[in-house]
C-alpha cells in the first residue's frame, strides 16, 4: 500500500471560455516514508498537484488514494479532520493569518485539534528551534520577512507531526544555509518518523534531499530515480 | 490555547474591519427603532387623539425602515464575510471542519449583530425622547407622550433577528459551498473583464493605453458595481422626488382647504339641532372681533344617500345657471379633481322619489313613488361639507323638490354658509361658536361632533399640522435613504481595501509617485460615487416633472428644489471623495501594515 497514490487525474481552469489542461491523466505513488521531489518549469502545474492531491481542490476526474483510502469517499468533514492529523501543508504563498502571532500560527493546526496546553507548548519549543525562528515568537506576520514567513509555514506544517507533507516550495525563499538546515531537519524527520514527503523545488540541491525526483511536463510525471 | 481563545483573539483583531458591520446593523435598527416607538404609540395610532390624517403619514417611512433594515443587515453581514473569507480559508486548509467554520463565522455574526442592537436600542431610547420632543414642540402635536417604549423592543428585536438569521444562514451556505482553493484566492480575485472592457479596449486603444489602471480599477467586480450603482442611483433618485414632493406637497393640501372650503364658516340646522340664528352666531364671534360679512341660508332635504337642492335657491343663493327640468336632477360632484387623488364620478342614472302626490284622491295610499331621470352632471364645490349632511348632492327641479317638503320620509334642515372678515384670525370666536353650539344641542362632546360647524381656520390648521409633520418625517426618510445609498457605495469600497493596499504596494515598487496614487484613487472614487447621483438626477428629474405636472401642477417647481437637492448633493459628495481618497490612500498605504 502506498502512502499516496493518484490514477490518472485530470484537471483543467477554464478562463474567459477557454480551457487550460494542467494535469492530464497524471499518476504517481508515494511510498510510504519516501520523500519525493516534484520539479518541472513554472507554471507546469506543481501547485495544482499539490492542491489536487492534498484536498485543497478536487480533480475533474481521477482518484487519489491516502494510506489505501479514496480522498472523495470521505464526506467533508471526515476529509477535515483526516487532513488536519495526518497532512502538513506548507503553501507557496504561506498563507498565514495575518491577525496572529508567529505562535499562534504555527500552532494552529494543534488548536483546530484541541490538543492540550501542555502539549502545544512541548511541540511549539520544538519547532520554533526546528525552524530556527525562536526570537521570533511574539511577532505579527506583517513584521516578518519572506524568508522568515515561509519558516513559520515550514513549522506549522510539522507542528502536528503528520504522516504527510505537501511542501510548495518551501526553501524558495531561503538563503543556501538556511535552505540546506530545514531540509536537513526534515529528512531527520522523514528518517526519525517515516513521515513521507512531496516538496515542489525549482532547486536541484534542495531536490538531491529526495530519494526520488518527479518531473511534471505537459500535465504528466516522469520517474527520475537518482 | 484552545480555538474559543483562538477565535477570540482574532476578533478584537479583526474588530476594526468589522465597524462598518456594525455600524449598518446599528444604524439600519436605530432608525427602525425610532419608528417603531411611534407606530407602536397607542396614543399616536388613537384617532380619537392624534388626526388619522396625521398618523397615517407614519406608515410609510416605517416601511421603508423596515425595508432598510431586512436589506441591510445581510448586506453588511456579507461585507463582514469577506473580511474574513481568507482567514477561514486557511483555517479550513489545516483541517477545520466546515461546520466548526459557520459555527465560528456564524457565532462572530451574531455577537456583533446582539451588541450593536443593543447599543441601539440605547441610542434609539435616546433618540425617540428628543424624536417626541421635536414632534410636540415644533409642530405642536401635544397629545402625544412619551413613554418606554416596549412594543418597540421587542418589534425591532424580532424584525432584527429574521435579518440576522437569514444573513447567517445565507453566509454559511456560502463556506460550505465554496472549495477550500477559492476561499485562499478570495482576496486576489478580481472578476474577468467583461465583453464591454475589450471591445473598447479593440476600438479605442490608445485611450486604453494610457487610462489602462483607472479603466481597470474600474471594471473589476463589475456586476457587483453595476448592481450597486443602480441600487444606489434608485435610493437616491427616490430623495430628490421626495424633496420635490416636499415642496409642493404643503402648498398643494392648503390649497385643497381653499378649494374645499368656499365659505369660511358653515353649519346645518337639522333634527332639531344647531338651532341658532346668524344673529346669535354674530354675537359669538363679535365677542372674539371676529365679523360675518356675508350670510347664506340654504335649506335642503336629505335622506341616507343624497343632500337634495332646489336649483332656483341654488341658482339665486350660490351664483349657479343650472337648468333643471321637472322629473330629472343633477348629480352634482363637490371635488376638485385635480387635487391628485382619484374620484368615482359615476352619474346615478334614475332614483325613486317617495313622492305625495296632491292630485290623487283620499283613501288611497300616501305615499307613491316618482322616479327621476338623470338630466346630467356638474363637477363643482359649491359649498363646504359637514358632518349633517351626506355624502353626495342632487339638484332637484323646484317643483319636485317641494314635493319631498311635506313629506316624513326626508329630513329637512337649512344650511348656513358665512363669509368672515378674516378668516385666518378667526380661530377663537370659531372656537367659542363649536362650544356655544354644544351647549344649546345640549349633547356630549362625542355626540357633538356629529353636529360641528366646519371652520376653514380648522382645516387649515389640521392640514398644516399634518403636513409639517409629513415633511418632518420625510426629512427623516430622506436621510435614511441617502445613508442607505452611501452605505451601500462606503461598504464595498472598504471591501476592496486589501486589494488596493496590494495595488498600491505594486504601484509604488513600480515607482508610482503618491499624488499619482491619490489621483487614481480619486478618480476611482468620483465614479463610485457620482455616478449613482448622476444617474439619479436623471431619473428624478423624470419622474418629479411628470408626478408634480399630473398631480400637482408644480412640476417645474418640484424639478426646481430636487434639482437644487441634487446639486447640493453633488458638491458634498465631491468634497468627500477628496477628503476619502486622501484617507483611502494612506489606510492602504504600503508599509501601514507593518503598524498594526
Ligand atoms: N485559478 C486559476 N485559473 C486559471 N488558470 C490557472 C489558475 N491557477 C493556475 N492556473 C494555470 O494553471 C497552470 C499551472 O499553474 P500552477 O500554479 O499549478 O503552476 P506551478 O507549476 O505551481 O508554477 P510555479 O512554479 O510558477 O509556482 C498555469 O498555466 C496557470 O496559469
Ligand atoms: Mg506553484
Amino acid at each position: 500500500m502506498y502512502a499516496l497514490e493518484a490514477k490518472s487525474l485530470f484537471k483543467s481552469y477554464r478562463t474567459r471560455g477557454k480551457k487550460t489542461e494542467v494535469l492530464k491523466n497524471l499518476s504517481l505513488q508515494v511510498k510510504k516514508g519516501e520523500m519525493v521531489a516534484i520539479m518541472g518549469s513554472s507554471g507546469s502545474g506543481k501547485t495544482t498537484l499539490l492542491h489536487n492531491l492534498s484536498g485543497i481542490d478536487l480533480p475533474d476526474s481521477g482518484e487519489v488514494f491516502v494510506d489505501g483510502k479514496e480522498l472523495s469517499s470521505f464526506t467533508r468533514e471526515e476529509l477535515a479532520l483526516f487532513r488536519r492529523r495526518n497532512f502538513g501543508m506548507v503553501f507557496q504563498d504561506f498563507q498565514l493569518l495575518e491577525s496572529l502571532t508567529v505562535g499562534e500560527n504555527i500552532l494552529l493546526p494543534m488548536i483546530l485539534d484541541k490538543r492540550s496546553e501542555k502539549e502545544q507548548k512541548q511541540r511549539l519549543q520544538k519547532m520554533l528551534k526546528l525552524a530556527e525562528i525562536e526570537e521570533l515568537e511574539e511577532r505579527g506576520i506583517t513584521e516578518l520577512s519572506g524568508g522568515q514567513k515561509q519558516r513559520v509555514a515550514i513549522a506549522r506544517a510539522l507542528v502536528q507531526e503528520p504522516n504527510l507533507i505537501f511542501a510548495d516550495e518551501p526553501t524558495g525563499n531561503l538563503d543556501g544555509q538556511t535552505a540546506e538546515n530545514i531540509l536537513g531537519c526534515m529528512l531527520e524527520l522523514n528518517r526519525k518518523t517515516g513521515v513521507s514527503m512531496l516538496i515542489v523545488t525549482h532547486d536541484s540541491r534542495a531536490a538531491s534531499f529526495c530519494q526520488r525526483i518527479l518531473r511534471l511536463e505537459h500535465g504528466g510525471v516522469k520517474d527520475d530515480v537518482l | 490555547m484552545t480555538f474559543f481563545e483562538i477565535s477570540m483573539k482574532m476578533f478584537r483583531k479583526n474588530f476594526i474591519r468589522y465597524r462598518l458591520y456594525f455600524l449598518g446593523c446599528f444604524l439600519a435598527s436605530t432608525v427602525f427603532f425610532c419608528f417603531a416607538t411611534i407606530f407602536t404609540n397607542p396614543s399616536f395610532m388613537d384617532g380619537q387623539v392624534v388626526n388619522s390624517m396625521i398618523s397615517n403619514n407614519i406608515i410609510f417611512p416605517s416601511i421603508l425602515a423596515a425595508v432598510i433594515l431586512l436589506v441591510f443587515v445581510p448586506c453588511s453581514y456579507a461585507v463582514f464575510f469577506s473580511a474574513r473569507e481568507q482567514e477561514y480559508g486557511i483555517m479550513l486548509s489545516l483541517g477545520m471542519s466546515r461546520r466548526m467554520a459557520c459555527q465560528g463565522l456564524i457565532l462572530e455574526g451574531i455577537a456583533l449583530g446582539v451588541l450593536a442592537l443593543g447599543a441601539s436600542f440605547v441610542a434609539g431610547t435616546c433618540f425617540s425622547a428628543i424624536f417626541y420632543a421635536m414632534i410636540s414642540q415644533i409642530i405642536g402635536i401635544t397629545q402625544l407622550r412619551w413613554r418606554i417604549p416596549y412594543e418597540a423592543y421587542s418589534v425591532t428585536a424580532f424584525l432584527y433577528g429574521i435579518a440576522l438569521v437569514f444573513a447567517a444562514v445565507y453566509t454559511s451556505i456560502r463556506v460550505m459551498g465554496k472549495r477550500i482553493r477559492l476561499l485562499l484566492l478570495a482576496p486576489y480575485q478580481a472578476e474577468q473583464k467583461g465583453r464591454a472592457y475589450h471591445w473598447v479596449k479593440k476600438c479605442f486603444p490608445g485611450y486604453m493605453g494610457k487610462h489602462l489602471l483607472e479603466i481597470s480599477l474600474l471594471v473589476r467586480h463589475r456586476r457587483d458595481w453595476l448592481m450597486r450603482t443602480v441600487f444606489s442611483a434608485l435610493l437616491v433618485g427616490f430623495v430628490l422626488y421626495l424633496v420635490s414632493f416636499c415642496s409642493v406637497f404643503q402648498s398643494a393640501i392648503l390649497r385643497d382647504v381653499e378649494n374645499y372650503c368656499p365659505y369660511d364658516l358653515a353649519y346645518s340646522e337639522m333634527f332639531g339641532k344647531n338651532n341658532v340664528s346668524p344673529q346669535e352666531l354674530a354675537a359669538v364671534l363679535e365677542e372674539h372681533n371676529v365679523t360675518i360679512t356675508e350670510t347664506t341660508q340654504i335649506s335642503y332635504a336629505r335622506d341616507a344617500a343624497f343632500n337634495y337642492l332646489s336649483v332656483s335657491e341654488v341658482n339665486k343663493k350660490l351664483g349657479c345657471s343650472y337648468r333643471i327640468p321637472a322629473g330629472t336632477f343633477l348629480n352634482l360632484f363637490q371635488y376638485e379633481l385635480e387635487d391628485g387623488y382619484d374620484y368615482d364620478l359615476v352619474e346615478i342614472p334614475h332614483i325613486s322619489l317617495k313622492i305625495e302626490d296632491e292630485g290623487e284622491k283620499e283613501g288611497q295610499a300616501p305615499n307613491i313613488e316618482a322616479s327621476l331621470q338623470s338630466c346630467g352632471s356638474d363637477v363643482r364645490i359649491l359649498f363646504n361639507k359637514n358632518a349633517t349632511l351626506a355624502d353626495r348632492t342632487l339638484i332637484l327641479n323646484d317643483r319636485d323638490f317641494d314635493k319631498l317638503k311635506s313629506n316624513r320620509n326626508y329630513w329637512y334642515g337649512t344650511m348656513y354658509l358665512f363669509q368672515l372678515q378674516n378668516w385666518r384670525e378667526s380661530q377663537a370666536g370659531v372656537l367659542a361658536f363649536q362650544s356655544f353650539l354644544q351647549e344649546k344641542n345640549q349633547v356630549t362632546p362625542k355626540e357633538q361632533r356629529y353636529f360641528r360647524a366646519d371652520a376653514k381656520i380648522e382645516r387649515y390648521l389640521e392640514a398644516r399640522q399634518s403636513g409639517q409633520f409629513a415633511m418632518f418625517l420625510l426629512c427623516f426618510v430622506e436621510a435614511l435613504l441617502l445613508l442607505a445609498a452611501f452605505l451601500l457605495i462606503r461598504f464595498r469600497i472598504t471591501a476592496e481595501q486589501e486589494e488596493n493596499r496590494r495595488l498600491q504596494k505594486s504601484l509604488f515598487m513600480i515607482g508610482m509617485s503618491e499624488a499619482e496614487r491619490y489621483r487614481l484613487f480619486l478618480f476611482k472614487n468620483r465614479v463610485r460615487f457620482l455616478s449613482p447621483l448622476a444617474l439619479s438626477m436623471m431619473f428624478s428629474l423624470i419622474v418629479s416633472y411628470k408626478m408634480g405636472e399630473n398631480v400637482y401642477h408644480s412640476g417645474k417647481m418640484g424639478c426646481l428644489a430636487s434639482m437644487v437637492a441634487a446639486l447640493i448633493l453633488l458638491v458634498l459628495t465631491a468634497l468627500y471623495t477628496v477628503f476619502y481618497s486622501r484617507r483611502e490612500l494612506v489606510c492602504t498605504s504600503y508599509g501601514r501594515n507593518t503598524e498594526r
